[in-house]
């Protein structure tokens, strides 16, 4: 990278244009206006980025907001921050309540809380714990989810899939538990992959080579290759071995 | 579009791939997302290929994934523009052009000696539209000037190349795919080419030895 890039620094309500820079720190009320190119951006309060963001790290919290698509090599998402476009990173880290409008794409996710991908999510390895959504089609090497929250994908499509009920953890947790049950579930219309493993599942259909169905699992239509064991009080409705 | 199409089921039957192995692909843009067809079923939701592409799109990726990583197939197969560089006695042997479309884009651009990529693309694109039959060379000239001045904006992303002709005036579109036209009755839909299979195509051409 050039070596005479400045640092932008925000806070308050301040803004500023977009363009290459070494490190952006903004916060409270701060306002780029504009694309931003950058090693490092670090982005919290109320800050807002009106437009696309490619850097090597990126920091985002409090509500802050991309209006644009990110480009990055590892991202730590927290609090109620939104990406309007897509992102496409090698790492990226998401806790609190942070939606992603576009599609996610990634060599690592990790998701806890309750963050949300509207379109569709792709990596090699998936990791979730507590509560997710994905609106499209969930596409991961390695699925590895701990439900301890509503946890949603319209599809699911991988090599390895594993889902286990969470440690119900933390007051939220805890409340949701308590106030409905059926919400400490992954729910999907279809989950088809090599080797699957679900607890606290309620899909349409799973079809795959081997695959447990375990505790708390209502499943309506299982196809599978290789071996099929049902435990616990899954429930499945009919199956047929291909 | 709605001939010939297979299961999900019923490839991975026949190829003997897993759900694993196509999920992996699809991430790597081995195979395009718009082959993924959604159709209702007895059982709900199901996923169709196109027959012909998808089982041939395998074979390839089978053989030659033990010699080529993910990333460097979906290179093959992707429609990034690569850098090539053909001169004209080159497109006229591998029959990517033939003479009389290489003659109306030399009358179009002038004298070309050397071909990019792009321009290997707008005249191959060229030579489709003057074999259908349906296009005239005016037409042709038409497509041309429409490819230069907008393709680059395209770049990466999947189009269609449409001609529409309404009281013998003819228009061309470039519409990104997939999308479905549809026109009033006085319009005729006379000719539609596909961006990533004819770059495909090419790529293919140029593979095979001379």
């Amino acid at each position: 990278m050039e070596q005479n890039l400045q640092n932008l620094k925000i806070s308050g309500a301040g803004s500023a244009d977009g363009g290459r820079y070494n490190e952006v720190r903004i916060s409270g009320a701060g306002d780029i206006k504009g694309d931003v190119e950058c090693n490092y951006l670090k982005s919290s309060g109320a800050s807002n980025i009106r437009g696309n963001v490619k850097a090597k790290i990126i920091e985002v919290s409090g509500a802050s907001d991309i209006k644009g698509n990110v480009q990055c090599e590892e991202m730590r998402t927290s609090g109620a921050s939104d990406v309007r476009g897509n992102v496409t990173t090698k790492k990226i880290r998401i806790s609190g309540a942070s939606d992603i409008k576009g599609n996610l794409y990634a060599d690592e996710v990790e998701i806890s809380g309750a963050s949300e991908v509207r379109l569709d999510c792709e990596a090699e390895s998936f990791v979730a714990k507590g509560a997710f959504g994905i609106g499209g089609l969930l596409n991961a090497g390695n699925i590895n989810i701990q439900v301890a929250g509503p946890c949603k994908a319209k599809e699911i499509g991988g090599e390895h899939i594993e889902v286990r009920l969470g440690e119900v953890g933390g007051f939220i947790s805890k409340l949701i538990k308590f106030v409905s049950s059926n919400e400490c579930m992954l729910k999907a219309e279809v989950i088809e992959g090599d080797n699957i493993y679900l607890e606290g599942t309620k899909a349409k259909i799973v079809r795959g080579n081997n695959i447990t169905i375990g505790k708390d699992c209502e499943i309506e239509l299982i196809e599978y290759k290789g071996e099929l064991k049902v435990i616990d009080n899954g429930r499945v409705q009919s199956q047929t071995k291909l | 579009m709605d001939d010939n199409l297979i299961s999900k089921k019923d490839i991975l039957e026949l190829t003997g791939i897993s759900y694993g192995q196509l999920y992996r692909w699809k991430r790597k843009n081995l195979i395009p997302e718009e082959w993924f067809i959604k159709k209702s079923s007895f059982t709900g939701q199901e996923t169709y290929f196109p027959k012909d592409k998808i089982l041939d799109r395998i074979d390839k990726i089978k053989n030659m994934k033990d010699d080529l990583s993910l990333d460097d197939l979906a290179a093959v197969f992707s429609p990034n523009l690569a850098e090539i560089l053909l001169t004209k006695q080159e497109l006229l042997i591998k029959s990517i052009v033939s003479p009389m479309a290489m003659q109306i884009f030399e009358e179009f651009h002038g004298e070309t000696k050397v071909f990019s990529f792009d321009k290997i693309l707008f005249a191959a694109l060229l030579e489709k539209f003057l074999q259908s039959g349906e296009v005239s060379m005016e037409e042709g000239k038409n497509i041309l000037e429409t490819m230069e001045t907008h393709y680059k904006s395209f770049e990466g992303k999947n189009g269609d190349v449409v001609l529409m002709r309404k009281f013998g005036m003819a228009i061309c579109l470039l519409v990104t795919s997939p999308s479905e036209i549809k026109v009033d009755k006085t319009t005729k839909l006379v000719y539609k080419l596909n961006l990533n299979m004819a770059i495909e195509e090419i790529k293919t051409k140029l593979a095979e030895p001379v």
